[in-house]
């Protein structure tokens, strides 16, 4: 399950940002939330995202002379993970264990940490259920449609970078976002 | 414009890349303004939930590791207090098993130097010629006065009885 560094990332001009892949720990504590959200929301398992995540960073950390500073370190990291992510969710043992998963990620339990700023407690549960029908619409979607629509609405990445870290052109993927987004308005049109 | 917004530039509104058209319609379109802000609305939820639940997620996942690293360091010191208690007592017994078992030892195998076993294939008459042998060299050891004097002493015991005979 080695990742493939993108050609585009290797090239012979040195950078700061090496060094600071250099430092495992500071890798770790700046960049984890983000590698693990990601994960997370992808295969939907914690225990399974926190395994990847570490997994991802381990590898950043041990082939980090192959990192030439083309792009930024948290796009390095994010192909990595998508790379981890795909071999994953290709794998038999995932498809087995999918439904079954312990630590499968709970829409409600999700749902219970969105911020209270809704005026009442009615547009509160609303919103909360809201949530929900978005991470219910986001597992029926597929694997590069869902991790598309998460680098770029969750973790609000340029489609630059999200077409750099999956190998697709930015038309593309803007077309996996259209699919995306139609299927959530699809779902919230459903329900008025 | 007067249909309104396609799925496609709803989205790319939402990506912030609308043309001045789409803008143009979003002010003159209640509809279509309503829908984009709830969508919008609903992703931005999705996503400041999503980024409360990991980092909670990770919280809890970094407090149950440090737990389990205080538990194994614990763990540790449990096992390395027992077998030290452990190897103290082997040692103890040990010796007080050693210190038991000698007397025993020298019991076990006694030193016989005449005492005729069934198992040593001598008949009786050679046993009591041994005994009678041993005897003797243990009488002639006891003695006071060496083997090598009594010649002499007979000889002066003899002269006296001669001059007592006189």
């Amino acid at each position: 399950m080695t990742p493939t560094i993108p050609a585009e990332f290797i090239s012979l001009a040195g950078d700061h940002r090496i060094s600071e892949l250099d430092d495992i720990d500071a890798l770790v504590r700046v960049y984890k939330p983000k590698v693990f959200r990601f994960v997370a929301f992808s295969i939907s398992d914690r225990d399974a995202a926190d395994s990847i995540t570490q997994d991802c960073l381990l590898k950043a950390h041990l082939t980090r002379n192959q990192f030439r500073g083309d792009c930024s370190i948290a796009t390095w990291l994010m192909r990595i993970a998508f790379n981890l992510v795909r071999d994953h969710t290709k794998s038999q043992k995932f498809r087995f264990w999918k439904s079954a998963a312990a630590s499968a990620i709970d829409a409600s339990d999700v749902s219970q940490y969105l911020a209270s700023g809704e005026s009442s407690a009615e547009a509160q549960l609303i919103a909360r259920e809201r949530v929900q029908m978005v991470y219910k619409t986001l597992q029926e979607l597929s694997g590069k449609q869902r991790s598309i629509f998460l680098m770029r609405f969750v973790e609000e990445m340029d489609l630059s970078d999200i077409a750099a870290i999956t190998g697709m052109t930015v038309p593309t993927i803007k077309t996996h976002l259209y699919r995306a987004v139609g299927a959530i308005r699809a779902r919230l049109g459903a329900e008025r | 414009m007067s249909a309104h917004l396609t799925k496609e530039e709803l989205t790319d509104t939402l990506l912030g890349i609308s043309s001045l058209t789409v803008n143009a319609h979003l002010l003159g379109c209640p509809a279509c303004a309503d829908e984009l802000e709830s969508v919008k609305r609903t992703i931005a939820g999705f996503r400041d939930a999503a980024h409360g639940w990991s980092d909670d997620a990770l919280e809890a996942a970094e407090n149950r590791a440090s737990r389990a690293r205080s538990s194994g360091a614990r763990s540790r010191r449990t096992v390395w207090i027992l077998t030290a208690a452990a190897a103290m007592i082997l040692f103890i017994v040990g010796s007080v098993a050693y210190f038991h078992q000698e007397p025993a030892v020298s019991q076990a195998h006694p030193v016989v130097l005449s005492t005729p076993t069934s198992n040593t294939g001598l008949s009786q008459a050679q046993l009591d010629q041994d005994n009678q042998l041993l005897s003797q060299v243990s009488v002639e050891l006891s003695e006071a006065v060496p083997a090598p004097m009594q010649p002499l002493l007979v000889s002066q015991s003899s002269g006296s009885s001669a001059t007592t005979n006189k």
